[in-house]
């Protein structure tokens, strides 16, 4: 029978638009961003073409196939492990010289390529001409051009995998690397080839280039090999530096010289992103207008959302007080009113907040802004012995931790890698917005969104704080150099931002029906228990448990209340919000919380700010704690970051209550 | 913007843009400051001492503002010292000014448009005597300037090969 099942996989340098690519085959909704590192693993999807069942796999961006970081490591591993049937290379044609290195390194791993030649706009906007034809004939290799976005040219492409699979047809390329490497690659390749028993899935000349490279993780693929000490004394017997030089010197020679029959270049051109960038990375510019843009969506979030949550709040509290009056009996009314209502409601107030802000976020990482943001930052976080890549998976951290801290996979120096891991908790993420919109909008008034914007910059400057600490103490070591490609600004689509916010939005929705609901659910028996005593009292379990955490909380200026809502707000940050709403016993209008807030004697503005400083740094949500701990590999680091987390929050939270009722606060 | 022939090549005259950025950025650093005067007079003194025009160039106090106001108008005002010492790139200063202006603008209005929802669709007693007005202030205003000249110069911005500079 006709094997109607092809794979393909989806390899090519960071930002080219791979995923768009894989989302307009597949119908799928992955994360698209624009800067480099977004995917972070390999992602799969199905299409049915023709009758053709295919199998598409995104793999994470990577500029070489040299395995210096773990990213790059996946998506070699994949195409040499799993053996895809085609591995289609997207290539950004406005920067083809740079993208055909990675070409010459699929074309030595054997793979059966199809080049996709994305970003064609761009190229031919500034003047660039591109000679397709010519193109095909020099890289022996088929080219399809695509505007993913617009899904144009996917059927070409699809008709081509479909024509290459039947065809069984391998287009062999090699670069040559002069006499001197050519003999060294042979007397290796002579010495594998004795291992019978070799793993036969990695070609041998490809294996042999890689080890005169100096490639470690492919030095471990043959270490049990009993040719292995010949192979060594080969390596030995040669200046591997200066052998890793030369092979990518002539492999840019390749390309420089097939380069201007396949593209003409325009004359230098200014073009729109060239204008914005000579400003928006200005040495003294850049960091100003980054700190008012993101003032000024922080302003936008809470000022603008305001509306929208007054009106949920009085759809709720209608709800609630139908539902309270018409439930039976007493202690089944105070389950869902005081209870789910109250606390599920005291969450759900603030989705339009979240959803504003990811739509901002949106905005800001789709036009390629957030990518210009690490670089101006750059210089500083070298200075703070942190390197600059560092930043992304900040910022991606005001999303959500989680992935940021997959993000930082994009990281090659392994303690770069494990101080971003660490300090990324610091970032303020969407689950602790609500904490600042209640608190700061309880006792901040029109300030509210500045209060807000502090909480950010705070959790920025405690993460940088840390990784000087951290890189003069227990992690030493200088950062390695940082190199991030700018990717060109771009309209953001509607479209791709509105996606961005439901996910993100739907997630927040999904959890507050979920953990948050099991949560508020135990609050509500924990504040009702023992039986008869009065709902939520001090001498409830919950009051107990307060009590008994109490004497560290206040010196923070936080009561048994506070306490017992942080305590809880260990599971997820948004259980803080929801376990204050259960203890005020306010129903679900924020409105009435508020009040209740404004009118309890033991919360200040004083200490609103403290507990919003808090809820920032201490211990981070335990889906962080897990990530953490797999990404470290160490339960040691894990342990170490919730407890330098809970220090760190303890020590802020102090300075600010303490330190404001010095100055008469 | 004029395209003049100079020794034969094509040379862009930037001496609209340079007016352009000169009186723009002029009006934002000196309303920046006297935001920024109200303000820090608020926060030092009190609400009950006013700084002069404030309230007739309805200037908030508001310091962060200030800050916003002062910063465009750096960013336009940079531009004009490049463009004066004759970089051509410097312009890129203008279009940036302008965007910046017009984003902030937009930040503004939908707040704006957030409390006239209050006001009028919820009638929220903290919006009693709110007006359109209420919310006027110079980042408002101020960027009419700039987007007559985003709508004018349209196609200004387009990319621009060297060749032509």
């Amino acid at each position: 029978m006709e094997d109607r099942e092809i794979k393909i996989a989806l390899t090519g340098n960071p930002n080219v638009g791979k995923t768009t690519l894989f989302n307009a085959l597949t119908g799928s909704r992955q994360h698209v961003g624009n800067w480099p590192g977004v995917t972070v693993e390999k992602k799969s999807g199905r299409v049915a073409y023709k009758g053709y069942n295919i199998e598409v796999i995104d793999l994470p961006g990577t500029y070489s196939l040299t395995a210096y970081s773990m990213d790059e490591i996946v998506a070699r591993d994949f195409i040499i492990e799993e053996k895809p049937d085609i591995v289609i290379q997207v290539v950004d044609a406005s920067n083809l010289e740079r993208n055909l290195y990675l070409t010459t390194q699929l074309m030595e791993l054997g793979s059966e390529i199809l080049i996709v030649l994305n970003m064609c706009d761009i190229a031919e906007d500034r003047g660039d001409r591109l000679y397709i034809d010519k193109m095909q004939e020099l890289l022996a290799t088929p080219v399809i051009r695509t505007v993913a976005t617009q899904k144009k040219g996917l059927c070409d492409l699809l008709d081509k995998v479909i024509e290459q699979k039947e065809l069984k047809q391998h287009h062999g390329h090699e670069i040559g690397y002069g006499n001197e490497i050519e003999e060294k690659i042979l007397d290796i390749e002579k010495v594998l080839i004795e291992d019978e028993k070799r793993d036969k899935r990695y070609p041998l000349r490809w294996v042999s280039i890689r080890l005169l490279e100096g490639d470690d993780n492919v030095k471990g693929k043959i270490v049990n090999s009993p040719v292995y000490g010949r192979v060594m004394a080969i390596i030995d017997s040669i200046d591997q530096e200066e052998y890793e030089a030369e092979i990518a010197d002539k492999r840019y020679l390749a390309i420089n010289t097939i380069f201007p029959q396949m593209c003409t270049r325009a004359n230098d051109t200014l073009t729109k992103s060239d204008m914005i960038d000579r400003v928006l990375t200005n040495k003294y510019l850049g960091i100003p207008i980054f700190l008012a843009l993101m003032w000024g969506a922080f302003e936008l979030t809470f000022a603008f959302a305001t509306p929208f949550m007054d009106m949920i709040d009085l759809a709720a509290t209608w709800a609630s007080e139908y539902v309270s009056s018409s439930i039976h009996p007493d202690w089944l009314a105070s389950l869902v009113g005081d209870g789910i209502i109250g606390g599920v409601g005291a969450v759900l107030v603030f989705v339009p907040n979240i959803f504003i802000l990811f739509f901002l976020l949106s905005l800001l990482e789709g036009s390629g802004y957030l990518a210009r943001a690490a670089f101006i930052m750059d210089k500083l976080m070298y200075k703070i012995g942190m390197h600059g890549k560092s930043f992304i998976p900040m910022l991606m951290g005001f999303g959500c931790n989680v992935p940021a801290i997959m993000a930082a996979r994009s990281i090659e120096d392994e303690k770069d890698r494990l101080i971003t891991i660490l300090i990324v908790p610091f970032i303020s993420c969407g689950a602790r917005l609500p904490i600042y919109v209640l608190f700061a909008g309880t006792f901040f008034g029109r300030q509210a969104g500045t209060v807000i914007f502090a909480m950010y910059i705070l959790g920025i400057a405690i993460a940088i704080v840390s990784a000087k600490i951290l890189r003069e103490t227990i992690v030493k070591g200088k950062p390695a150099p940082f190199i991030m490609e700018l990717p060109p600004y771009r309209v953001p689509t509607l479209k791709t931002s509105l996606i961005h916010m439901w996910d993100n939005g739907f997630m927040y929705i999904k959890k507050a029906g979920t953990i948050i609901l099991a949560g508020v659910v135990v609050i509500w028996v924990l504040a009702s228990f023992p039986w008869g005593v009065e709902y939520g009292s001090e001498a409830s379990y919950v009051g107990s448990i307060g009590h008994a955490v109490e004497p560290l909380m206040k010196p923070l200026g936080f009561d048994w209340k506070i306490s017992v809502a942080l305590i809880f707000g260990l599971v997820a940050k948004e259980i803080v919000v929801a376990s204050i709403g259960v203890l005020y016993g306010t129903g679900d209008s924020s409105e009435a919380l508020s009040e209740r807030l404004l009118a309890d004697s033991g919360v200040t503005a004083l200490s609103s700010l403290s507990l919003m400083a808090f809820s920032l740094l201490y211990m981070p949500c335990v889906a962080t704690v897990g990530v953490i701990k797999k990404e470290t590999g160490s339960w040691k680091w894990t342990i170490f970051a919730i407890v330098y987390g809970i220090v760190v929050a303890w020590i802020i939270a102090f300075l600010i209550y303490q330190g404001g009722r010095l100055l008469g606060y | 913007m004029d395209i003049k022939r100079e020794n034969g090549n094509d040379v862009q005259d930037t001496s609209t843009p340079m007016v352009f950025s000169t009186v723009t950025g002029s009006l934002y650093v000196l309303l920046g400051l006297l935001q920024l005067s109200a303000g820090a007079i608020r926060i030092l003194i009190g609400p009950d001492v006013q700084v002069p025009l404030t309230n007739l160039l309805f200037i908030p106090a508001d310091i962060i503002g200030a800050f916003v106001l002062l910063l465009i108008g750096t960013v336009f005002i940079y531009g004009v010292i490049e463009m004066h010492s004759g970089i051509f790139e410097g312009i890129s200063y203008a279009y940036v000014g302008i965007l910046i202006s017009l984003i902030f603008a937009a930040i503004y209005m939908l707040v704006s448009t957030g409390n006239m929802l209050e006001a009028y669709l919820l009638k929220n007693e903290d919006f009693i005597g709110w007006t359109p007005a209420s919310d006027l202030r110079p980042g408002i205003y101020l960027a009419i300037l700039p987007l007559f000249a985003f709508i004018k110069w349209k196609n200004m911005f387009e990319p621009i090969n060297e060749s032509r500079l």
